[in-house]
């Protein structure tokens, strides 16, 4: 037996109002580790393709890994899987607090939620007691107003709530689920909540979470504590200190991408903010690093107001991208994007989108519902973010369709601007000064997160050379990224804890935690067939659906045709001839067509993946 | 005798309690002598914080930028000229 899991599952059927308790194969979980992993394979057993993303047979997985409830550093994160609404494919959403702890206290590895409700419900998980019960009087209310009713209405504090906001049920495909302050931000998955009309699930839990060895498992999180406590930044700013330094290397997207260096950076990084506003410190489950900076604004129209973070890549998409540089309305519209369900990376794009379309006179002043919308212009941000959040307007409900389908809508060349991979909005990491990032996007099973792949690090941690720029080694780094993030993903552990498990490949510190948590230990070399192997019944799950190199090859065009104007990165973009090039050899390198990017019959024979082959056949 | 111009950032803002600095340096003017000379102004941490254990490559996490240029180890023999901004900082990118 395995331990660390609870080996079985909740399947929640939202039209019959049924709960199963299911137990889960040990080899599913050795095979497929958890997180990322057992979802996508759950998924796969459970959704046949082409479903429609709003419909009652789509699921959504609250999925956790071997490690949550455990005392391993950066434990304290969970996933929502589903077909997102934005992108139409298979998609997750990590997010960090106390919420899978709790689950798995209760006795679950993960919940799957199927089927439609007429009227909106609440699912309450308390132990083996699991209740759907009604929740009409919980409609409408925002994130942070429903958490606390729900944790009064149950009479404990100690339930841990995931939610959806008004924009989730008003179906916006740009959508966050909330829990407690953090956000499981990307994809619109709360949105497929809302259509279900699952207002929020709240879990509470009892039972410890055994792990194989537990002394092991307490002198690592001393070890990694230690270290951590002593990161450069993160414990004292969190990541709004980044603004600078991504800044200063002139890849920090600003005004839609027009240019990448903000003159306003310094105004809205954490080094200048945190010292100012900073109110309090949060952690998740089990860290010890506390990244999550709470900022209050303590002056002028907004006094009063606070909201979590903004986090650096909020500051990029509601600040640079905007080109707004005034904190406070920062601050207001990532609160109201957190209290409304919004994903404030996309929402920030879309804004941003809107702001070019209209300086170049696409966008008509009807058209924009009499707001006045331009580049800096706080006033303008707060308010939009508000009407995507509701689909106000003309405008505003065009915007809660995501970027790409609003391009679509406006055209007029604005597809050239409109900043997404495969549907899903660009986050705060430069393609163009980076371009290990374009090919890491594209092949990217969600797109437009900075979570496919993490190039980043590597490509400026290098004392012998920076390669940023250059095309050379970029797809062996963007396969083995992709790889250590399958085994991290699946464990579902904390990206700031990579420094100290690892930033390329899978290594044995991601074995010796199996090892210590689960009592079976996996060797580099099978964690990393593991790794490959979850990274292709992904892919299975997007190629079924016809997302193929075809879909892989959709850059922005301001990426692939736009230098940068100026900077540091002046001159940066990423030439599509290198692109193909990248492209074919990273198809190459993971076993897949390099014509096609399908997986080969005989690398999903040789990863145990037999019962896919047939999509692939297909395809 | 050039002036050079220096940006912390993060940790080493922390550890110098300044935002810049402004040095002349005399003699040799390489990165390597500048960072000699904030050494002796802000101490061992300061060498510890810039240097790997070893102490003769620019350590894992730290990030200098010369004007528009990232700086390798083989570029620590780099002179500066007057007017140079040299910034001080981390590999740092948000989650």
């Amino acid at each position: 037996m395995l331990h660390g899991y609870s080996s079985r599952i909740l399947k929640v059927n939202l039209t019959t109002c049924s709960v199963v308790r299911e137990e889960l194969p040990e080899q599913y979980l050795k095979d497929y580790i958890g997180g990322l992993g057992l979802g996508a394979r759950l998924y796969y057993d459970l959704v046949p393709p082409y479903v429609e993303p709003l419909s009652p047979e789509n699921a959504v997985l609250l999925m956790t890994g071997p490690i949550q409830g455990t005392l391993i550093p950066g434990s304290g994160r969970g996933l929502f899987i589903s077909k997102s609404p934005l992108t139409n494919r298979f998609f997750s959403s990590n997010f960090g607090g106390y919420l899978t702890r709790e689950l798995k206290r209760a006795g679950y590895d993960g919940i799957v939620i199927t089927g439609k409700s007429d009227k909106p419900l609440l699912l309450v998980v308390d132990d083996d007691n699991v209740e759907i019960r009604d929740a009409s009087k919980l409609w409408g209310m925002n994130t942070y107003e429903v958490q606390n009713e729900i944790k009064e209405m149950l009479g404990d504090k100690r339930f841990q709530v995931a939610c959806i906001g008004p924009a989730g049920e008003n179906l916006v495909r740009i959508t966050a689920i909330i829990h407690d302050i953090h956000a499981a931000g990307r994809g619109g998955i709360a949105a497929v909540l809302g259509y279900k009309k699952l207002k929020a699930i709240a879990v509470r839990g009892s039972k410890e979470v055994e792990v194989a060895y537990p002394d092991e498992v307490l002198e690592f999180f001393k070890e990694i504590s230690k270290k951590a406590r002593n990161h450069p930044f993160l414990v004292k700013y969190g990541t709004p200190a980044v603004m600078e330094t991504v800044n200063k290397l002139g890849g920090l997207g600003t005004r839609n991408w027009q240019t990448e260096v903000f003159e306003g950076a310094s105004k809205i990084s954490g080094q200048t903010t945190i010292p100012k506003y900073k109110v309090k410190d949060l952690a998740c489950s089990s860290c010890s690093i506390g990244c999550v900076k709470v900022q209050e604004v303590r002056e002028g129209k907004y006094a009063g107001i606070w909201a979590k973070g903004p986090e650096y890549e909020t500051l990029y998409a509601l600040g640079s991208l905007t080109g707004v540089d005034d904190f406070p309305s920062i601050v207001v519209a990532a609160r109201n994007c957190d209290e409304l369900g919004l994903d404030t990376i996309s929402t920030g794009v879309v804004i941003a989108f809107a702001m070019e379309a209209c300086e170049r006179g696409i966008l008509t002043k009807e058209e924009c519902d009499g707001l006045e919308i331009n580049f800096g212009n706080g006033n303008t941000l707060v308010e939009l973010v508000r009407r995507v959040g509701y689909r106000k307007g003309w405008l505003g409900n065009l915007l809660a369709e995501g970027v790409d389908r609003a391009a679509k809508v406006i055209g007029c060349g604005s597809q050239f601007f409109a900043m997404h991979f495969k549907g899903l909005e660009l986050a705060g990491h430069s393609p163009r000064a980076v371009k290990a990032w374009t090919l890491g996007y594209s092949v990217g099973w969600r797109g437009g997160s900075h979570h496919d792949a993490r190039p980043h690090d590597i490509e400026y941690a290098n004392p012998v050379e920076v390669r940023a720029f250059s095309i050379e080694g970029k797809p062996e780094l963007i396969r083995d990224t992709t790889l250590r993030v399958m085994v991290e993903e699946s464990l579902i552990s904390c990206r700031f804890y990579g420094g100290y498990y690892g930033v390329r490949l899978p290594t044995e510190v991601h074995s010796k935690i199996i090892k210590m948590v689960t009592g079976w230990e996996p060797t580099v070399n099978e964690l990393t067939i593991t790794a490959e192997r979850i990274r292709n019944l992904i892919r299975v799950l997007e190629v079924r659906e016809g997302f193929d190199s075809v879909a892989d090859s959709n850059p922005p065009l301001r990426v692939l045709y736009e230098p940068i104007p100026e900077g540091p990165s002046r001159g940066a973009r990423t030439d599509p001839r290198e692109f193909k090039l990248m492209l074919r050899s990273f198809y190459e390198l993971m076993g897949w067509d390099v014509r096609t990017g399908v997986p080969k019959e005989e690398k999903l024979r040789e990863l145990g993946l037999d019962f896919a082959i047939g999509y692939c056949r297909r395809v | 005798m050039p002036k050079v111009v220096v940006e912390y950032m993060l940790r080493f803002r922390d550890l110098t309690g300044k935002d810049k600095d402004e040095v002349t340096l005399s003699g040799r003017c390489t990165v390597k002598d500048l960072i000699n000379v904030l050494q002796e102004i802000y101490g061992e941490d300061f060498k510890r914080e810039f240097y790997n254990p070893s102490g003769d490559e620019i350590g894992g996490n730290v990030l200098v930028i010369v004007n528009d240029k990232v700086l390798t180890n083989k570029d620590l023999d780099m002179k500066l000229v007057d007017g140079d901004v040299v910034t001080l900082t981390y590999v740092v990118f948000g989650g």
